[in-house]
């Protein structure tokens, strides 16, 4: 662009030159050049970063749509993984790259809406627009196979008979916070044992050294396999890849939680150019690709995008500020 | 069974697949060899790839890749003393000085042989006896992994060699590595100085890195190199050596370390989250230990090269035998596999066999084929790895430390990683120098966050009180181990200062 400018203005006089110079800041400034910027973009290639390491539930559906996604563009698509700090680092690096679409967030909606309310974070939700939804995992809280309860009241029961507080395995501040109410609400002590990943939830239960324990997913195949009980999904309707278990709305709570797979540019992106990303999206999410991704790793994946997107987010975030008040910060 | 047998036979036994498996090692051995690229980052990449090919082929190629990266980090490990990856540290031990004596082609026979001999035992453990062996080992929660850590750490003084203390404190300042990023039980940060990069703790790679491979070419720039490519060239194999070739009695020597080796890397990689360093490092040990000339280790024993990289190779079919039989991944890597798995719409756990009998079949006999696509790769691919140390230095450094670099951005988080590993080759210079062992230093790194955890989680669990000890008779036993380890230790430790020359001060009353 600017070296288009430099090579007219050469041929031109100065005072012209000048002229069109300032006619063009003049433009840019009431916001004309925006939507021709717009209305061209994308002209180079599109950086989705994803704020996982590869292999990861939200990596396997980004590289799932990439294809339809880059075909939609007319721009090809690249993936770059920037693991860390529950996708913290990866969401401080997009919020600071400039806002012309072209570095694109691939993270976990919890990352947005509720790590900067529990721990130090260089960005908040206005960091970012809130391009759209691409799927949710089903997230459920599941116990052992030889544990004597089937139900979340089953489990109160049993601690409030023995006389103790229920250990669960915890990998993220999502679990620890949504077990910490619930356990407040039924008047029960609750203990987080810190756990490392999904598997690391999984290993604990079949052991046996935990009452309870939370996943996005990872807890379906070993429960149809028998070695796990799911209790209730995390969500506050029901789960639609598991329509029989009962979800938080069942147990009559006010509020459930779930994990969204998200795509955010910075804040201050054209809305033009985030209405462009979405709707090529839309189509990329809902391939036969994505489809059975989804489908394969126990993953919704369902598109929403624009204001229902934003909405989503907003809702989630208001979930987070209560948990975060009634619990307490831990 | 027969019939299983028959269909998988016809479903691997085709021109392509084998073509997949072959390249899937040979992508794997390459990636190993080369400091600096992972072979958990190459399987996460090749992911995507094998969307559209049969799930056998697609598992079978996964599978190998992993398989040929165990075995290739040995390559550069010998000849270089740079290990490919961190679970060939122990391997430099041994390997490259072999390599200084010009017996390089014949430790890069042995390292191969044991890495296929490792791969094949743990292949036939997962055929035969994954069902109970996983059901064992999912039995045991953290507190017999804790246990098992406090064991394995006690080892950090048994390769301590001639400076025990010195040992000690790498061990330590290795253990110590691990202590920034997000406390597991509070969740807060610790010791992050308000960096971000930091909330995950050090990216261990990117020191590993550093301290492993660019530290190394300090150290060899150092040693005389002053671009000048007639400096004496290590002697290579070509010069007729009396030992230099491997020979058939030479199987002898290694085969108990082989089976030593095995042994170790099986348990380990069933057990989740000790992973393959922790394996060939133990191994090493042990052989050592039981060896009735231990003071040749570390100056060029083959059984070194043999114990570290036969249970190294072994860690990785090891590693499949809970996600075969209960679907719970121990690591990194093998979540990734499990995730293909599930891509391909096979679920793993006690009932992929009765959903999917044949294609799990099918997968056995590709990982068997991948082994010996292994043997073939590896005797091809040392041929020419080993003419690397007839390259000139002034061509071969400046190589690997473009790897390093491009292996720091990709496994650091970026720049971060960059200067992290630039810092710790530096670090890893000192050490060298000044003769801290480096491998205790790694081991303690390794070890350090899996031990936190497991500690932490026990003491959680049993609300702090010991007695829970008596239901975790497994854990009892290493608890004593340990023990009886720290003492032999300890006592080897103070003759070995006493040998040495007396300190100025006695200690006195501090």
């Amino acid at each position: 662009m600017r070296q288009h400018y430099q090579s007219k203005s050469r041929r031109l006089t100065r005072r012209a030159a000048s002229t069109v110079l300032a006619g063009t800041a003049l433009a840019l400034a009431a916001g004309i050049g925006a939507p021709a910027m717009a209305a061209e973009w994308p002209t180079k290639a599109i950086t989705i970063v994803v704020a996982y390491p590869a292999g990861g539930g939200t990596d396997i559906s980004i590289r799932a749509l990439t294809d339809t996604l880059g075909e939609k563009l007319g721009q090809p698509i690249l993936v770059q993984n920037v693991g860390g700090a529950g996708g913290g680092v990866a969401a401080t690096k997009v919020a600071k790259e400039p806002a012309d679409g072209y570095t694109l967030l691939a993270t976990n909606s919890t990352s947005i809406t509720l790590a900067p309310l529990v721990q130090k974070a260089l960005y908040d939700m206005d960091s970012f627009e809130h391009v759209a939804i691409i799927g949710e995992f089903q997230n459920a809280f599941f116990t052992g196979s030889k544990q004597p309860y089937d139900s979340l009241d089953g489990l109160i029961k049993t601690v409030k008979a023995e006389n103790r507080a229920i250990k669960g395995a915890s990998q993220l501040a999502i679990d620890r916070l949504v077990m910490q109410f619930i356990a407040k609400e039924r008047g029960v002590e609750f203990v987080p044992v810190p756990v490392s990943g999904g598997s690391g939830s999984v290993q604990a239960v079949m052991s046996g050294d935990v009452d309870v324990a939370f996943s996005g997913g990872s807890w379906a195949p070993i429960v149809k396999a028998g070695d796990a009980k799911a209790l209730f999904a995390a969500s506050y309707e029901r789960l639609k890849l598991a329509p029989d278990l009962v979800s938080m709305k069942d147990l009559g709570f006010p509020f459930g939680v779930t994990a969204h797979i998200s795509l955010h540019a910075p804040a201050g992106t054209p809305p033009e150019v985030v209405k462009k990303i979405a709707a090529a999206l839309e189509p990329a999410v809902n391939s036969e690709m994505v489809q059975t991704v989804g489908q394969k790793r126990f993953m919704d994946m369902t598109y929403r995008g624009g204001d229902a997107a934003a909405a989503v987010m907003k809702k989630e975030r208001e979930t987070y500020v209560t948990l975060v008040k009634t619990v307490g910060m831990n | 069974m027969i019939e299983y047998v028959s269909i998988a036979a016809g479903e691997i036994f085709t021109p392509s697949v084998i073509g997949y498996i072959i390249l899937g090692v040979l992508i794997g051995y390459i990636v190993g060899a080369l400091p600096g690229m992972n072979r958990t980052t190459a399987i996460a990449l090749a992911i995507p790839f094998t969307f559209t090919m049969p799930p056998a082929a697609a598992l079978s190629f996964l599978i190998g890749i992993n398989k040929g990266g165990a075995a290739g980090a040995a390559v550069s490990a010998i000849l270089l003393n740079v290990p490919g990856e961190p679970s060939a540290v122990v391997t430099t031990y041994d390997g490259y000085p072999m390599t200084r004596q010009g017996k390089a082609r014949k430790a890069l026979t042995i390292a191969l042989l044991a890495s296929v001999a490792g791969d094949l035992l743990a292949t036939v453990t997962l055929i035969l006896l994954a069902q109970p062996v996983a059901r064992f080992a999912i039995g045991l929660g953290p507190i017999e992994l804790a246990s098992i850590l406090i064991f394995s750490i006690t080892f950090i003084a048994a390769v301590s060699g001639d400076s025990f203390f010195k040992a000690l404190i790498a061990g330590i300042l290795g253990l110590l590595l691990s202590a920034p990023g997000i406390d597991i039980e509070t969740g807060l940060p610790r010791m992050t100085f308000g960096m971000l990069e930091l909330y995950d703790g050090i990216p261990l790679l990117a020191v590993a890195i550093g301290t492993l491979a660019l530290s190394e070419i300090l150290v060899q720039i150092d040693e005389g190199w002053h671009g000048d490519h007639r400096y004496p060239q290590i002697a290579d194999e070509r010069t007729k050596n009396a030992d230099s070739g491997f020979r058939l009695p030479d199987v002898a020597r290694i085969t108990p370390a082989v089976l030593r080796g095995s042994l170790v890397g099986t348990l380990v990689g069933i057990l989740p989250g000790l992973g393959a360093t922790l394996a060939s490092f133990l191994a090493y040990t042990w052989v050592r230990q039981s060896s009735k000339t231990p003071e040749a280790f570390g100056k060029g024993a083959p059984e070194g090269v043999a114990a570290s990289e036969s249970a190294d190779n072994a860690t990785v079919p090891a590693a499949l035998i809970p996600v075969f039989a209960i679907g719970v991944p121990g690591s990194l890597s093998t979540a990734l596999l499990m995730g293909a798995f599930m891509m391909h719409g096979l679920t793993p756990g006690p009932f992929l066999f009765k959903e999917s009998g044949a294609v799990v079949f099918a997968i056995y006999l590709g990982m068997l084929l991948a082994s010996a696509a292994l043997l073939l790769v590896g005797l091809f691919g040392q041929r020419i790895f080993s003419m690397v140390i007839q390259i000139r230095k002034s061509v071969l450094l400046p190589v690997i430390v473009f790897l390093c670099i491009v292996g720091a951005y990709m496994e650091g988080g970026g720049m971060f990683g960059v200067y992290l590993m630039l810092v710790f080759g530096f670090v890893g210079y000192f050490m060298k120098k000044f003769d801290y062992s480096f491998v205790t230093f790694v081991v303690g790194y390794v070890l350090g966050p899996m031990a936190e955890l497991t500690i932490r989680q026990s003491l959680i669990i049993s609300d702090s009180n010991p007695a829970v000890l008596i239901d975790h008779p497994i854990a009892v036993v290493f608890l004593v181990l340990a023990a009886l380890s720290i003492w032999r230790f300890a006592i080897a430790g103070a003759r070995s200062m006493q040998i040495a020359p007396a300190p100025a001060s006695d200690g006195g009353d501090r």
